[in-house]
């Protein structure tokens, strides 16, 4: 039994087996949280109109896909809950205990993840020949990605959330291994070798320890190291430590940089709200390394500070370390609010919000578990109307549109392109002028504006900074689908796109074969129901008709033609809005 | 009789011009060290300076030194329409470069309010498609976002070399399906506001593609296709406010030099002002020069002492430069102390000694400026008082 086919049985057999009103749903969290009163507001109290509620399932579906296994639904599973419209809870249930689940689940902490930026990494291996020799394109993401791979090992082994600062191990890929000083150690039931910090003596702070999570604060030279490491505060703790006052030494009442500095900043609450408390944290991560941390700071006067509150300080033991941040209830609870915006995906800034965040709060400060975290938010009445509940009831509210973000894109290019990621598209086909010894690597960081990796990300909703971004994005992937499926050795039964024209270039397809084809993934990327006479389709294959027209030869003519309907289809609001 | 010509003064600048003047702002990433041109302090000891001489043109003082040949040749030919401010209160020294930025672009380091351009921009261009266009600069998000585009060179590159032509039938389709979407008829059944931004977006990279595409000259630097990318899109009306970077990130940061700190910013210098003549010219011939502010800022300053590394670690009081014929330059405004930090004045009259003195900060300066456009941020920014002094006529 293949595992699609196990999927379809698992849904089936919930859908006989729990049957629950969807209406009753909405009104009944399935975890309802602390028993408290759900919060109850405009934007957050779930419609009671049935007919809105059973409007649109096949939409339904796809939200909860692209939301819990950052995935497209397949045609199947979209029709079996289009029938079976009783069984959101079990078909909810059913896609939190999946694989693809751990990953979307792992994905949402983007602070460990989000923040890409090779450049660190360049600077790194810049002074260490066997480093710089190791760092390809390909082994430079697989380390990027140790973090994440590591969140989702440990979310799949229901791991509490603490310990991902405490465990003594990151998962890493045998390509990454000279990065960690290793050569190759198994690790757990993955296909991933793990490192363990004690044998490189490293800071056991879990995967804070990691090359890549590291490597995604932004210092760009060795005397930075105070950015990255209040970068990694604020990422850590949602926390800002860069108020007007903090650095403004006029306004703390010094006058001049000399001792006096020492003594006033020594107890003055804008430099010790961030020195004092999160020193010890600071100084603790890797490659943000000991009196740099305040070096910057202290240098106004070295005298002063040579023998100054913080010489001689001996910090905590890498273990008490890591217990210190991970029992740091600041942290679990930026951690909170960064799942539930992820999947809100806006920002939490009503009373409402907070209220709902307390509740949360107090539910994931039992379990500390991100399984349970995920459930209780999509339990949420907040969710379930954004999900189920009908647009047109919540006017002024932009929660219920949903944005392909990047965990999306993510996803649905591994549907359709396994040889690729969101970081890397590599254009090396003919049609785009590339040859093939040379390709050209285009990271998503290069389609991402630049305040987003400078850290004004807490400013955006997750998904909306890709949008400015999402043509660039389709044309690669549409690029990248033709150069794959049209060749002279094509054939259309192995295609995952453009099964529905002829084999190879697909030049000859007869207009019915087009407009079949539009439909089909039409149909299949939108989770709607078009038929090939549609006026959307129609527009479409006008696309194709045009597009057709410019190449010197067959083979350039079809790409050129289906790279521009595949571009069409992927910056419409009907597949870019879910 | 002095006060009365003032406030006459001050009258005649708030007073409406037709039309807006377009603004070209260049950032200087990382924090200029004043001393070295703006204000000469090799006078003073406690302060570490490159030296030079105090020289006057037309009013107009800067540091003279026979290293930075370009400074000179800018200052003497444009003296008359310049205007230095010295001893600027940024805010800007803080955890990273980021917030320094937010700094002198909008004086706060929260992340919800607007930069003063965007705000500027949305006031007085909102029709164009490109109120504020940002090429390699900081964005700076807020209630306003969507009346600003980055731009990124290497982008403007890429399309160069991709030589992507993006079939009009694409363009239609996407205008038709977000008009189907926003009317409703597509199925989608969601709110309006969000696929207006997206929208927005798509127009912006069908429509404007195209058009960058096309501007990008090999033959010129960086800074001098950036700049050309900005004038061209003021005289074709794409955009009403642009802020560009020169040269590369954060390069002025020097609290660790590769050589010295001095002979860094010497380079620095020299490259800027070269660079700013040749902009000048480009905007006379761009025919753009009747109605056009440019603004040269750095987001810091520089520490008066070197450190360790022989490098000057940052400092919250700076200097910028402004440039346009739409006042009489020839004057430079505020002053340092001797530790380096801005003296407090008057920003109406520039008296230091009596009066309502504050540090000036880019508040004031954004708000005169603004103010030829009759604009006032009173109720917008916290701290609205224009630094009409600017503006002032030398007393006959």
């Amino acid at each position: 039994m293949t595992s699609r086919t196990w999927k379809i049985f698992i849904i089936v057999f919930f859908s006989l087996q729990c049957g629950k009103d969807i209406e009753t749903l909405s009104k009944t969290p399935q975890k309802k949280p602390n028993n408290s009163a759900a919060p109850t507001t405009a934007s957050s109290t779930p419609s009671k109109n049935k007919d809105t509620v059973y409007k649109n399932p096949s939409r339904q579906i796809r939200r909860l896909t692209l939301d819990l296994q950052n995935r497209l639904p397949s045609s199947e599973e979209t029709e079996i809950y289009t029938r079976n419209i009783d069984t959101a809870e079990s078909l909810t249930t059913f896609f939190l205990k999946s694989n693809d689940a751990d990953s979307a689940m792992a994905t949402l902490h983007r602070n460990f993840w989000d923040l890409w930026q090779p450049k660190t990494l360049e600077q790194l291996s810049a002074t260490d020949a066997a480093l710089r020799t190791a760092m390809t394109t390909a082994s430079t993401d697989l380390l990027l990605d140790d973090p994440i791979k590591t969140l989702r090992f440990m979310i799949s082994q229901d791991e509490s959330f603490e310990k991902i600062f405490t465990k003594k191990y990151s998962l890493m890929e045998p390509s990454t291994a000279i990065f960690y000083n290793q050569t190759s150690a198994q690790g757990p039931d993955v296909d991933t070798n793990v490192v363990v910090y004690s044998d490189i003596s490293r800071p056991n702070l879990g995967i804070l320890s990691s090359f890549g999570w590291n490597a995604s604060l932004p210092k760009t030279s060795g005397s930075k190291n105070y950015s990255g490491a209040a970068e990694a505060i604020r990422k850590l703790t949602c926390l800002s430590f860069n108020s007007a006052t903090a650095h403004n030494f006029g306004q703390a009442g010094i006058k001049t940089v000399d001792s006096s500095l020492l003594s006033t900043a020594s107890s003055h609450s804008s430099c010790t709200s961030c020195h004092n408390q999160f020193h010890t944290l600071a100084e603790g991560l890797p490659y943000l390394s000991s009196s740099t941390t305040l070096t910057n700071w202290l240098t106004y006067d070295q005298n002063a500070f040579s023998s100054g509150i913080y010489k001689g300080k001996s910090y905590l033991t890498p273990d008490e370390l890591a217990n210190l941040i991970s029992a740091d209830s600041r942290i679990s609870s930026c951690e909170l609010e960064n799942v539930v915006e992820e999947i809100f995906q806006r920002k939490l800034s009503s009373l409402a919000d907070q209220d709902l965040k307390q509740i949360l709060f107090e539910r994931w400060t039992e379990s500390k578990n991100v399984r349970n975290l995920v459930s209780d938010i999509i339990a949420s009445p907040e969710y379930q109307h954004q999900v189920f509940g009908s647009a047109g009831s919540i006017t002024n509210n932009l929660s219920s549109v949903r944005v392909f973000g990047p965990a999306q894109w993510d996803g649905f290019i591994k549907q359709i392109l396994p040889q690729y990621t969101i970081r890397n598209l590599v254009l090396q086909n003919p049609a785009i002028g590339k040859s093939a010894g040379n390709p050209e690597i285009i990271p998503l960081a290069n389609l991402v504006p630049r305040q987003r990796l400078n850290g004004y990300e807490k400013q955006f909703i997750p998904s909306e900074i890709y949008t400015q971004s999402a043509f660039d994005l389709a044309v690669r992937i549409a690029d990248a689908v033709v150069a794959t499926e049209l060749s002279s050795t094509a054939l259309a039964q192995n295609r995952k796109v453009l099964s529905s024209v002829p084999d190879f270039d697909a030049f000859g397809a007869t207009s019915t074969e087009v407009k079949n084809q539009i439909s089909d993934t039409w149909n299949k990327w939108t989770s709607l129901k078009t038929t090939s006479s549609d006026y959307r389709i129609s527009k479409l294959y006008s696309v194709y008709s045009e597009s057709i027209q410019t190449g010197s030869t067959d083979l350039e003519k079809a790409r050129n033609a289906w790279k521009w309907v595949l571009t069409s289809i992927l910056i419409a609001p009907e597949f870019i809005i879910y | 009789m002095k006060i009365l010509f003032s406030l006459l003064t001050l009258i005649f600048s708030y007073s409406a011009l037709a039309v807006p003047p377009k603004i070209l702002v260049i950032n200087v990433e990382g924090g200029w060290d004043p001393t070295m041109v703006f204000d000469y302090k090799g006078d003073i000891g406690g302060i570490a300076t490159d030296g030079g001489a105090l020289t006057t043109s037309s009013g107009l003082s800067w540091v003279s030194k026979s290293s930075r040949p370009s400074v000179d040749t800018f200052m003497t030919a444009e003296a008359t329409k310049t205007i230095i401010i010295n001893g600027l209160y940024t805010k800007g020294i803080g955890a990273s470069d980021t917030i320094a930025q937010m700094g002198i672009a909008k004086q706060r380091t929260s992340e919800v309010y607007t930069d003063y351009m965007t705000w500027y921009a949305s006031q007085v261009f909102p029709y164009l498609t490109i109120p504020h266009l940002l090429i390699d600069s900081p964005s700076v998000p807020g209630e306003f976002q969507g009346k600003s585009y980055q731009l990124k060179l290497d982008d403007v590159k890429r399309w160069t070399s991709e030589s992507l032509q993006v079939p009009a039938s694409v363009s239609d389709w996407s205008n038709w399906s977000y008009e189907n979407a926003l009317s409703g008829k597509s199925g989608t059944n969601l709110d309006t506001t969000k696929i207006s931004t997206l929208y927005l977006n798509q127009k912006r990279n069908l429509s404007l593609r195209p058009v960058f595409s096309g501007l990008y000259n090999p033959a010129l630097s960086d800074f001098k296709n950036r700049a050309s990318i900005a004038l061209t899109s003021f005289k074709n009306n794409l955009t009403g406010v642009a802020t560009i970077r020169h040269g590369k990130p954060d390069e002025w940061n020097t609290r660790s030099p590769g050589t010295s700190h001095f002979t860094e910013q010497n380079t620095l210098y020299e490259s800027l002002f070269s660079d700013l003549t040749w902009l000048i010219s480009e905007i006379v011939s761009s025919d753009l020069s009747d109605n056009i502010v440019v603004v040269v800022r750095s987001n810091l300053g520089r520490n008066p002492l070197l450190n360790a590394q022989g490098g000057k670690n940052p400092w919250p009081y700076t200097s910028l430069l402004l440039w346009s014929k739409l006042w009489t330059g020839g004057k430079v405004v505020g002053q340092f102390d001797s530790n380096l930090m801005g003296v407090p004045m008057d920003p109406i009259f520039g008296s230091t000694g009596t009066g309502n003195k504050i540090y000036l900060t880019p508040d004031n300066i954004f708000a005169a400026i603004f103010s030829r456009a009759s604009l006032s941020p009173s109720g917008f920014w916290l701290t609205p008082d224009p630094a009409m002094v600017l503006f002032q006529e030398a007393t006959p």
